[in-house]
């Protein structure tokens, strides 16, 4: 029944999944200029010029070269990059795992600090509360680009402790990997803290009155085995909502905290697209993002549905 | 009273006592709670200082006084000097105007068009929720900064392009919290009450339904502005935005960082200034929506 139920979410997104690829294929041609120029430099002669036009199949009807565009997409080719003449395809491949392990890292930096700070905020009130008041609103109002750049002069150009910038991939060296990573994931868990910390204390202190709670407890039950058996358990399901609509923001909006810290994953790669007007770099990233964005609200929903039966019963 | 409420007439004049009788005690609830008033007072002294920029500051945002370049703060520079000697105060509180001015004209903006589609959208349900909520939905799957990168890639580094990506990554969001308001409110007796006395559906929704439902949308408006805000010094701040000399706060922490062992004041005086701002629009939008909450009962 699980599955009957992620496979109804994946038909869903279908034409949404079209949808955008008809946006991000008519963005680029609403772009003026030719892409034949764009590619060849305007220097090229007029000949060459409509001889690629013709190769690139541009003296079609815009939607005969959707088709064909689509076509391709389909079968996993995204096209040529204009400056490089790289397949697309296998930059996003290289590019990916970059912005996958960061978005990851940020998640896991932020559940550390948001759900044991969420759960005393709700328990134990007082002091807890306040730091979680407090956290949550300099979190969400503190620009993420400016913590990394103060954390850069902090960390690297005064301590010296931690590299500014750069990558070193996972397998050269993990230290060399997560001293890269470990500043602009922190950089960006402080602002999903924020949110997690909020989510985490409202549906603590949503399920804390409940009369299974109270069951627990006249049981006998020490208070924390009443609060990580019956309480997180059952307030998990807004908390697992949360992680996960941040999961795919993060992969997709991490544009910025890539750029500050030269992280060559998927952000900075459509960002310097943008930059050099690209366009079928930015139609690709743009296309990959949205995809990437949309199966990880499926498998939350998934998850979701694990959590908590009744969302299996209701969807059917 | 609720008995009263099914007659006819009463029911407009209940409603209208209603409104009568929330004004006086309106500064006082807004006085059981500090954050709103804290929120307020921020955001309002931004305000003040953007409107006076040319009246107090001493001064010009672009004039370059060569003798100073880098210069800590002191009594003459506040916040010091940059690079090219600009005062770092002067250049905040300018940059100040074109964060404000992004945020309001772009918050508008989305209200003005959320409003009526959330409206229609919550009002009528069933179908014509569908067809405007659905394609909404859509444009609400896109990651917003995506959005606005996008769209500069196509019409350009400008900061009316800046406007336009937040207005359309806010309208759904807008048209959605108020469809959520209007649902509720829909289903309230003196709405019935006016409908079973005759009043047209236009009438329902714009004198009943929608004065009733607006408490959401202007939470969400202070929250949008703190967020637009953040959005559109990053924009700046990666060289999509605003562009230089054009003194905006993104852009100061973009050129400061070339310098900031040297002169750490210019990337951290505009950083906290972007700080203030946003956590005034959030600390007002936390209280309003507590106020609301705690009015609802």
């Amino acid at each position: 029944m699980l599955v009957a139920y992620i496979a109804r979410r994946f038909l869903l997104t279908i034409p949404a999944m079209l949808a955008m690829s008809i946006v991000v294929f008519f963005i680029v041609r609403l772009v003026p200029g030719d892409p034949a120029t764009a590619i060849l430099g305007i220097r090229a002669s007029p000949d060459a010029v409509a001889v690629l036009r013709e190769e690139l199949r541009l003296n079609d009807p815009v939607w005969v070269q959707y088709g064909h565009w689509l076509g391709n997409v389909l079968q996993g080719d995204l096209g040529v990059d204009y400056n490089s003449h790289e397949p697309i395809r296998d930059k996003l491949l290289t590019r990916f795992p970059v912005t996958l392990e960061l978005a990851l890292l940020a998640m896991l930096l932020s559940a550390m600090m948001a759900i044991p700070l969420g759960v005393l905020a709700a328990t134990r009130r007082g002091m807890a509360d306040h730091g979680a008041t407090a956290l949550g609103l300099v979190g969400i109002s503190i620009p993420d680009f400016w913590l990394g750049v103060m954390l850069i002069l902090l960390m690297a150009l005064v301590l010296g402790w931690l590299p500014s910038s750069g990558y070193v991939p996972l397998r050269e060296s993990v230290w060399g990997n997560l001293s890269h990573m470990l500043l602009p994931a922190f950089t960006l868990s402080l602002n999903l803290a924020a949110v997690l910390t909020r989510t985490t204390r409202a549906a603590v202190l949503d399920v804390l009155n409940r009369p299974y709670v109270r069951t627990a407890r006249a049981k006998g039950l020490r208070e924390r085995a009443v609060v990580v058996g019956h309480v997180l358990k059952n307030a998990a399901v807004p908390i697992v909502t949360v992680m996960g609509l941040q999961l795919g923001y993060v992969l997709g909006g991490a544009v910025i905290i890539e750029q500050i810290f030269s992280l060559p994953g998927v952000g900075r790669l459509t960002l310097n697209a943008v930059l050099e007007r690209n366009y079928p770099v930015i139609q690709g990233a743009v296309l990959l993002i949205t995809f990437v964005f949309m199966v990880v609200n499926i498998l939350t929903d998934s998850l979701y549905a694990v959590l908590d039966p009744r969302v299996r019963l209701s969807g059917r | 009273m609720s008995a009263s409420r099914s007659v006819p007439i009463p029911a407009s004049l209940a409603a209208q006592a209603d409104r009568v009788g929330a004004r006086p005690s309106w500064w006082l609830t807004l006085r059981r709670s500090n954050r709103t008033l804290l929120g307020l007072a921020v955001v309002l002294t931004v305000a003040a200082l953007t409107i006076l920029a040319p009246v107090i500051d001493r001064y010009d945002p672009t004039f370059g006084d060569f003798d100073n370049i880098l210069a800590g703060p002191s009594t003459a520079h506040i916040f010091g000097t940059d690079n090219f000697g600009r005062d770092v105060f002067a250049r905040v509180i300018y940059g100040y105007r074109v964060s404000l001015t992004v945020g309001v004209v772009s918050v508008l903006a989305a209200v003005a068009l959320g409003l009526p589609l959330g409206l229609l959208a919550g009002y009528f349900g069933s179908l014509v929720d569908n067809l405007i909520m659905r394609p909404l939905d859509l444009l609400m799957s896109f990651p917003a900064i995506l959005l606005a990168i996008t769209l500069v890639a196509i019409f350009g580094a400008k900061t009316r392009v800046t406007i336009l990506a937040l207005a359309l990554i806010y309208f759904p969001i807008m048209a959605r919290v108020l469809r959520g308001a209007v649902i509720t409110v829909r289903g309230e007796e003196y709405v019935e009450a006016a409908r079973a006395i005759g009043a047209k559906p236009l009438r329902v929704m714009l004198r009943h339904v929608l004065p009733n439902s607006l408490g959401p949308l202007v939470v969400q408006a202070s929250i949008s502005m703190g967020i637009a805000i953040l959005i559109e010094a990053a924009l700046s701040f990666i060289g999509l935005g605003t562009q230089p000399p054009d003194p905006s706060l993104g852009g100061m922490l973009a050129e400061g960082r070339d310098f900031m062992r040297e002169a750490p004041w210019a990337v951290t005086f505009p950083g906290l200034a972007i700080m203030l701002a946003v956590l005034g629009f959030n600390l007002l939008g936390d209280g309003l929506r507590d106020l609301i909450a705690a009015e609802r009962g």
